[in-house]
């Protein structure tokens, strides 16, 4: 059996306890969602806190309105609400094979979009990690990826659903000590695998809010990796456009799972802006994301393919906006 | 680190459990109501062996915390079986083989029964879908996917004709090769 | 054929199906004894180093802390097999690979345990380290075990030559020949390891484990408890499968045992899923390089073959892999001449042994993929041209096995009607690919490992006046349906409902002996014996219904738990009727059955491996679809057809044929163990990719029934067979889609990407130009 290291548990019932007993624990904490990443961290005894404090009895944060999704909302919950699907349509397949419908009958959207980086060095038990050397993510020096790395953790970003969200031009709600803050999801994340973000940890990802506009973008997300359950993505592209006939009219690309954050590919995707859809501009853009990006070995494939596959999944993801049958 | 009384409803049944607060659900139900039916394979999240039915909705009892269960309504696989006769699922996990080592078992059968509650004629893909969180090393899931679907038309079968619960897509028709498939059933007294 | 069965080949629910299917089993980790400790173990973080110095004095000082046992507490050597005893219960001067167990501790609870575990202080002096076969086949610096052949890490050589090979190459007409790479793979069963030892009262030691061969772990416990055997009590646990990964006796299991004499209370140890991975026991790592020679008609003239398998730390059911390599690259066909060269080589890695399909997976991967391409540059269909050299029933190997029912024929020509292959072979658009292969495998292996005398099998049946038959045998239920078997020969031979049958199987105290469940050899020698012991209660019933009827005992039927006579003279007796008869004045009736395989072999050296009293035979097809803009393979459709002599139990064969589809097609497509610098880095069931219910093909499973003579009402194995033609119908299909070989395990998606890569620079729209032109 896997043992679970101590820890106090609290469990406030509305988010400004929870941001006041998280301010009483001075950064010693972690806040639980589901618990599907934390706890298999903690069992693995990756960077325990003697606090932790539950979000699943907070009513504020399971709200579901209009294209604003409370971070306490289950992927499950999300994957049956047909109203949000028929929206932003290409939550459909990336929530039904999101890691496993067990895993979604308790993962949480806050707990997807802040996913805690992985990679073959860090996601291992306390012996593993004592046999093959620690990393700098977890009690070690110095980054077992990109040796001599010291101050820059290139563990790999995995959530599935930030990417999306980012493409529909979400923007997300945190709350904290000094009260609300809104902000472009796309803004949100901050190149490094420990840091990962802007969130200060005391704040909590309220929600996720998708704009009225979003409704008519197409988007697509395409995910690659060799099990259609379980498996994080090896590598993804998020995209989406407005199309007026085959011209671009605007148009939001992510290449996901390839680096510590989602990449957020603003200047690539503005320099297609007035371009047609046709097979040559998939073609350019698809090799620009390859271009764009340079995985590490964190993960199972080799970090070249990986680089490939991007390219791969880009075209497909601007096939299917453009309204060709699905490739995959 | 000090112990505090969880009051979990279990199958039916009121359990006060001494609980530390990093012990999970499938410990306190292993070791505090003795409910050794669930297992734990992985214990990571994974394997799926762990499931039980917390509100109804099939739940990871390794990742869930006990404290986290208070006053929730679990299901587990002891309690499935009235008092004369399995449910449907079991039997027909038996029935058509969906079960070899039987370790995974408790785990399918818990998925499956959450299901068929939501949708009482899934097609085989969706079986599929539902069960693709639990892991399965001997089957190559054939037989946990024709289970399910006997189990569906059982327990249509057993709602004495009267229309399916929503969400039902009318007969799935998967009952061909009727004729093998049940074997002989175990007279009731075999199997309690 | 004109037999009537009324249980034997009906589709039953295995009879311990429903404790499963209710929570009842009771697995390792689900026994509770009064006054429990748990145990947690100290294991080598490093590879290959002497231990120095192990200090458990902090650990003992704890609270909570009731014992700790190191390499000074038991110093006896112990393994699965008698030539090759290697393993120690704690590393007494050495540690040989990360996982190796230094120390065990006992503890009120399990966390205290794991406290106490890492407070044991080890101190290393670091050896030099060996990852790969290549080094260890020459004299190294430090050999990893002190019996190595000429100070290198080479624990086994085998050579075989029948025959000329030589010969026959230089008659050949095309002799394709290629080299392969094969990455271990693990049984990951989903139930942990878990074991409890309890020191009764009486000085006894009892230990309950889910163990493949109760019966071995029975004797390494008594060697390194330095006990008689009688002083020993194995209990088997509900087994939460197996494949092979629980079928040798292990150091935790006498770890457990040591502690538990020390303290004298019960200790239960139960893994996490990472120490699966480390006990490991796994298929071996490997090379194999095949040549084949062929005359212009297709007819096979020779096998030549050399394999180099990676053992890691121990020996466990190596030196048998080692001729296993070999001796079962000998069928399905007519091979005249045969040359074999293997060598099993020690490394610091996690120990292999044996997995289903043992020995006979990896080697049949490379022969069937050389076939195929054999058939290509024949320009003849692999199908026909397999068909045209497989070997006859009744007949024998070139190496002397007694080849008895064999369905190869059969086999073949059924997955090629059945699967459409006609049509499609060499014809489906680029992309996608049929592929054919072909195996056999033992039915339980001829010669026990220990060699005595004492039969491999025996079952008691016991019948008092409830009418219920207890079945007693050390046969081991692992899911694969071996307590069935039993309950199926006996409620056919006497012709009552199968739930007159209770099958006892765990207590060494009360079964006779079984050697286990390995070899694919329960249902073939379990069956027998339990027929037999059957066989002896029908002939007291019958005596008894011919007293109370004054016919003749030969003359009744027995069926619906009846005894009858048709005929003119018709007479009818109620099962309860005889058995009252046969009770009077004898009480209980008891019965016994064995099996022993009879001698059977030629007489060179290494002779014994590899006979069977019977042989299993199967094909398979398979159906690929490449994603041809990523290089991802999957398997969209599966026909296998497996001569198991004849169904017992219909549905359970069908049940491990899916399965071996199943766990054949992993490893093929997505399974391996990998290491970095002898430490494993995917030690959990999310990175080790077994297949989920998306990636498992639509499986047509087609039984083939020969009838065996010798097999229990003609049965033979269906549990391991199944699995081996799996990986090579998958390469051989990959091949046909997009004229990719693989030579390695698992299948690349990145290299097949590289390859489509290079098709489309060679030329416009990819064409299946590799139809025609060899390889």
């Amino acid at each position: 059996m896997m043992i679970l290291p101590e820890f106090e548990l609290l469990r406030p019932r509305s988010v400004p306890e929870a941001v006041a007993a998280a301010r009483a624990a001075r950064g010693r904490f972690d806040f639980l969602g589901g618990g599907t990443d934390l706890l298999c961290n903690y069992k693995w005894g990756i960077n325990v806190q003697p606090t932790v404090i539950s979000l699943r009895h907070i009513a504020e944060l399971r709200a579901r309105t209009n294209g604003s999704v409370g971070g306490g909302v289950t992927l499950a919950e999300l994957e049956g609400d047909e109203d949000f699907l028929q929206d932003f349509p290409a939550f459909r397949r990336t929530l039904a094979r999101l890691a496993s419908p067990l895993i979604r009958q308790t993962g949480t959207l806050a707990g997807n979009v802040l996913v805690d980086t992985r990679c073959i060095w860090l996601n291992q038990t306390q012996f593993a990690r004592a046999a093959l050397g620690h990393c700098l993510k977890a009690d070690g020096p110095e980054c077992r990826v990109v040796k001599g790395s010291t101050d820059r953790c290139y563990a790999n970003y995995s959530g599935d659903l930030a990417p999306v969200f980012m493409v529909y031009g979400a923007t997300v709600r945190l709350a904290g000590p000094q009260g609300e803050r809104v902000l472009p999801l796309s803004a949100f994340f901050a190149l490094d695998g420990i840091r990962r973000n802007v969130k200060a940890k005391d704040e909590i990802l309220v929600s996720l809010d998708l704009p009225a506009d979003a409704r008519t973008l197409r988007a697509s997300y395409q995910k690659f990796r060799v099990r259609e359950a379980w498996d994080f993505p090896e590598l993804a592209v998020a995209a989406a456009a407005r199309l007026d006939g085959d011209r671009i009219e605007e148009l939001h690309l992510v290449a996901n799972a390839v680096a510590s954050i989602p990449l957020w590919m603003e200047d690539l995707a503005r320099g297609y802006v007035g371009r047609t859809l046709d097979d040559a501009t998939i073609d350019a853009i698809a090799n620009d994301m390859t271009r764009a990006v340079s995985p590490v070995r964190a993960t199972l494939l080799p970090p070249s393919y990986r680089k490939q596959m991007v390219g791969v999944m880009t075209a497909r993801a601007l096939r299917e906006i453009r309204g060709d049958a699905t490739a995959a | 680190m000090k112990r505090t009384l969880v009051t979990l409803h279990v199958n039916g049944a009121t359990w006060e459990v001494a609980v530390r607060p990093h012990d999970t659900l499938a410990l306190a139900l292993r070791d505090g109501c003795g409910l050794t039916g669930t297992k734990i394979g992985c214990d990571m999240g994974t394997c799926g062996c762990c499931t039980v039915l917390v509100d109804g909705r099939p739940v990871l009892s390794c990742l869930t915390l006990a404290l986290e269960a208070e006053g929730a309504r679990i299901e587990t696989i002891e309690g499935l079986a009235g008092a004369e006769r399995l449910h449907p699922v079991q039997r027909a996990f038996a029935e058509c083989g969906g079960s070899q080592c039987g370790y995974c078992t408790p785990g399918f059968v818990m998925t499956s029964v959450a299901l068929l509650r939501d949708n009482a004629a899934p097609s085989r893909e969706e079986i599929k879908a539902a069960i693709a969180g639990n892991l399965c090393r001997c089957t190559g899931y054939a037989k946990i996917v024709d289970a399910v679907e006997h189990a569906a038309a059982d327990l249509r079968a057993a709602s004495t004709g009267a229309t399916p619960p929503t969400g039902g897509r009318g007969d799935s028709g998967g009952d061909q090769d009727d004729a093998g498939i049940h074997g002989r059933r175990q007279p009731a007294a075999a199997r309690r | 054929m004109t037999q009537e069965f009324t249980v034997v080949g009906s589709r039953l629910p295995l009879v311990d199906s429903w404790r499963k299917v209710t929570g009842q089993a009771v697995y390792g980790d689900d026994l509770r004894f009064p006054n429990t400790l748990l145990c947690r173990l100290v294991r080598s973080t490093v590879p290959h180093a002497r231990i120095v110095r192990v200090d458990t004095s902090r650990a003992e000082a704890m609270p909570g802390v009731r014992a700790v046992v190191t390499g000074k507490d038991a110093s006896a050597r112990f393994g699965v097999l008698p030539i090759s005893q290697d393993e120690e219960a704690l590393a007494i001067e050495k540690v040989r690979y990360v996982g190796d167990i230094v120390a065990a501790v006992a503890a009120d609870d399990e966390a205290t345990a794991a406290a106490a575990a890492a407070a044991v202080e080890v101190v290393y002096e670091r050896l030099p380290e060996y990852f790969e076969t290549g080094p260890g086949l020459a004299p190294v610096a430090e050999p990893i075990h002190a019996w190595t052949v000429d100070g290198s890490n080479t624990q086994k050589r085998v050579e075989q030559h029948f025959g000329d090979m030589d010969a026959a190459l230089d008659a050949a007409a095309v002799k394709p020949k290629a080299h392969f790479d094969f990455i271990g793979v693990g049984h990951q069963f989903t139930e942990p390891h878990s074991v409890t030892a309890v020191p009764e009262a009486d000085g006894r030691m009892s230990l309950y484990t889910p163990t493949q061969v109760p019966h071995y772990v029975h004797r390494a416990l008594a060697k390194v408890l330095e006990v008689p055997m009688h002083r020993v009590r194995v209990f088997r646990t509900a087994v939460g499968g197996g494949f092979g990964g629980k079928s040798d006796p292990f150091p935790h299991e006498m770890a457990v045992c040591l502690l538990a004499r020390k303290v004298q209370r019960p200790v239960r140890l139960t893994f996490d899923r990472e120490e699966v991975f480390l006990t490991n026991r796994g298929r071996h790592p490997g090379t194999y390089d095949v040549q084949i020679a062929f005359d212009a008609d297709g007819r096979m003239l020779g096998l030549d073959a050399r394999a180099v398998i990676d053992g890691g730390a121990f020996a466990s059911f190596g030196v048998v892999t080692t001729y296993y390599n070999g001796v079962l690259s000998q069928g399905p066909y007519k091979i005249p001449n045969f040359r074999y060269e293997g060598a099993r080589v020690y490394t610091n890695k996690a120990p292999c042994g044996a997995m289903r399909g043992h020995g006979a997976v990896n080697a049949r991967y490379a022969i069937e993929s050389v076939i195929d391409m054999a058939a290509r540059e024949l320009r003849r269909d692999p199908i026909d041209l397999r068909l045209q050299n497989v070997l006859d029933p009744y007949s024998k190997t070139t190496n002397e096995f007694r080849i008895t029912s064999n369905g190869i024929r059969e086999c073949l020509e059924r997955v090629r009607d059945e699967s459409g292959w006609t049509a499609k072979w060499g014809k489906l658009p680029f992309g996608k690919g049929i592929g054919v292969a072909a195996g056999f495998f033992i039915s339980g292996s001829a010669l026990p490992i220990h060699q005595t005398r004492t039969p491999q099998s025996t079952v008691h049946l016991k019948i008092d006046v409830d009418g219920g038959i207890t079945a007693h045998s050390m046969g081991a239920e692992i899911g694969q349906g071996s307590d069935t078997v039993i309950a199926i020969a006996v409620a056919e031979v006497l012709g009552v409902p199968l739930d007159f049958v209770r099958v006892r199987s765990e207590d060494s105290d009360t079964a006779p002996l079984d050697l286990g469940a390995y070899s694919s050899r329960g249902c073939f020698m379990i069956g027998n014996a339990a027929r037999e012991a059957a066989l002896v209660i029908r002939e007291k019933l019958a005596r008894a219904a011919a007293r109370l009827t004054g016919r003749d005992a030969s003359e009744f039927a027995f069926a619906n738990a009846t005894l009858s006579i048709d005929g003119d003279r018709p007479v009818s007796v109620s099962y309860f009727e005889a058995l009252t008869e046969a009770l009077a004045d004898n009480g209980a009736l008891l019965a016994k059955g064995w099996y022993q395989a009879p001698r059977m072999g030629g007489t060179y050296k290494g002779a014994g491996a590899g006979l069977a009293p019977a042989y299993s035979f199967n094909a398979c097809v398979a159906e690929v679809d490449v994603d041809v803009e990523t290089g991802l393979v999957r398997c969209t459709r599966m026909t296998l057809a497996h001569d198991c002599g004849r169904a017992l139990n219909r549905l359970a064969v069908e049940g491990q044929i899916e399965g071996c589809m199943h766990m054949g097609l992993g490893q093929a497509l997505l399974e391996e163990m990998r290491y970095e610098r002898g430490r494993i880095t995917n030690p959990n069931l999310l990175d080790y990719k077994i297949l989920g219910p998306f990636e498992t093909p639509e499986m047509r499973v087609i039984v083939v029934e020969s009838e065996d003579r010798e097999g229990p009402f003609g049965a033979k194995e269906a549990g391991e067979g199944p699995l081996i033609p799996v990986l090579p119908a998958l390469g051989n299909a990959l091949y046909d889609a997009v004229g990719y070989r693989s030579h390695e395990l698992p299948v690349r998606p990145a290299k097949v990407f590289q390859h489509l890569q290079t098709l489309r620079k060679g030329g416009a729209t990819p064409a299946k130009t590799w139809e025609t032109n060899g390889r």
